[in-house]
């Protein structure tokens, strides 16, 4: 990306909790290794530091991994399937994704979770459960391409933003109440209908479809 | 021989962790979810076994002197 100078570089926070999280790993290791080299720990620190400490830091990297995963480097990591959905975003193309992401509608550090993590607490839960069953998938190969989504979107992501905003509230295809009803009730979507596709369709056949038509 | 199984996955488990919390990617999430949680129940659970079979046996080493004290060694 071209260098505009500093007021153009977004604000970027230091990991502290993945240090902090790592020094602890850390400490937890050398406890282990010298109780290995020793055969025993002092009895003190042998529930403490063996024992709940690594629980404890678990618990620590499971919400920091949590948080993590909300992020657009995380989602485009895995290669295959997501980088090219990832690059489409970032580039000037006419889809939903790329529109709102270079307009600054969504925020750059979690576009993809800003639509696809639901509306509220429940939104969050089903997203990190959906996130699960694609680490499941990854694993097992258990997907193909076209990459398709297993359960219709949920629009109350475009909702939480749109539905107060004039321009929305001004169109008269968004007052008609059959269209109103089949949007509600998930007959039908946003994207691909009235409006442009979310993604390229080129980006969901996998990243060597997606360099070839590069 | 436990407790150093214990020990072993305990630092496996938390190499994982820490390559998790410093590179956080779907192939880390991945190893952390899927590897490094079993590593860590498993290891957890020797690691108590081993100190309870330990903290029982001292006990019955103290009660088998005749002072009751244990050995000062």
């Amino acid at each position: 990306m071209e260098d505009l100078g500093p007021l153009f570089v977004a604000p970027h926070e230091p990991d502290r909790m993945g240090a902090f999280i790592a020094i602890l790993a850390a400490v937890v290791i050398g406890a282990a290794l010298i109780a290995l080299a020793r055969g025993r720990l002092p009895d003190a620190l042998s529930y403490s530091v063996l024992l709940l400490a690594p629980l404890f830091s678990y618990l620590l990297g499971n919400l920091h991994l949590l948080e993590e995963s909300k992020h657009v480097e995380f989602c485009g990591s895995c290669h295959e399937t997501m980088s090219p959905i990832v690059e489409a975003m970032r580039s000037d193309t006419e889809y939903l994704s790329s529109l709102h992401y270079r307009s600054g509608a969504v925020p750059r550090d979690s576009a993809c979770y800003r639509c696809h993590g639901g509306y509220g607490l429940q939104g969050d839960a089903e997203a990190k459960f959906a996130g699960l069953s694609h680490m499941l998938n990854t694993v097992t190969g258990n997907y193909g391409f076209p990459l398709q989504k297993a359960a219709r979107f949920d629009i109350s992501s475009c909702l939480d933003c749109h539905a107060q905003a004039a321009p929305f509230r001004a169109e008269e295809t968004h007052r008609d109440p059959g269209i109103q009803t089949s949007l509600l009730a998930g007959e039908i979507g946003c994207a691909g209908l009235c409006h442009a596709s979310a993604h390229p369709p080129e980006a969901l056949l996998g990243a060597a479809s997606w360099e070839a038509s590069r | 021989m436990m407790a150093r199984i214990a020990a072993l996955l305990l630092v496996a488990s938390q190499l994982i962790l820490i390559w998790m919390a410093l590179a956080p990617t779907g192939r880390s999430a991945i190893y952390f979810v899927m590897v490094g949680h079993p590593l860590v129940l498993v290891g957890s659970i020797l690691g108590v076994i081993a100190l309870q079979r330990r903290l029982s046996r001292e006990r019955a080493e103290r009660k088998a002197t005749p002072d009751g004290r244990g050995t000062t060694t």
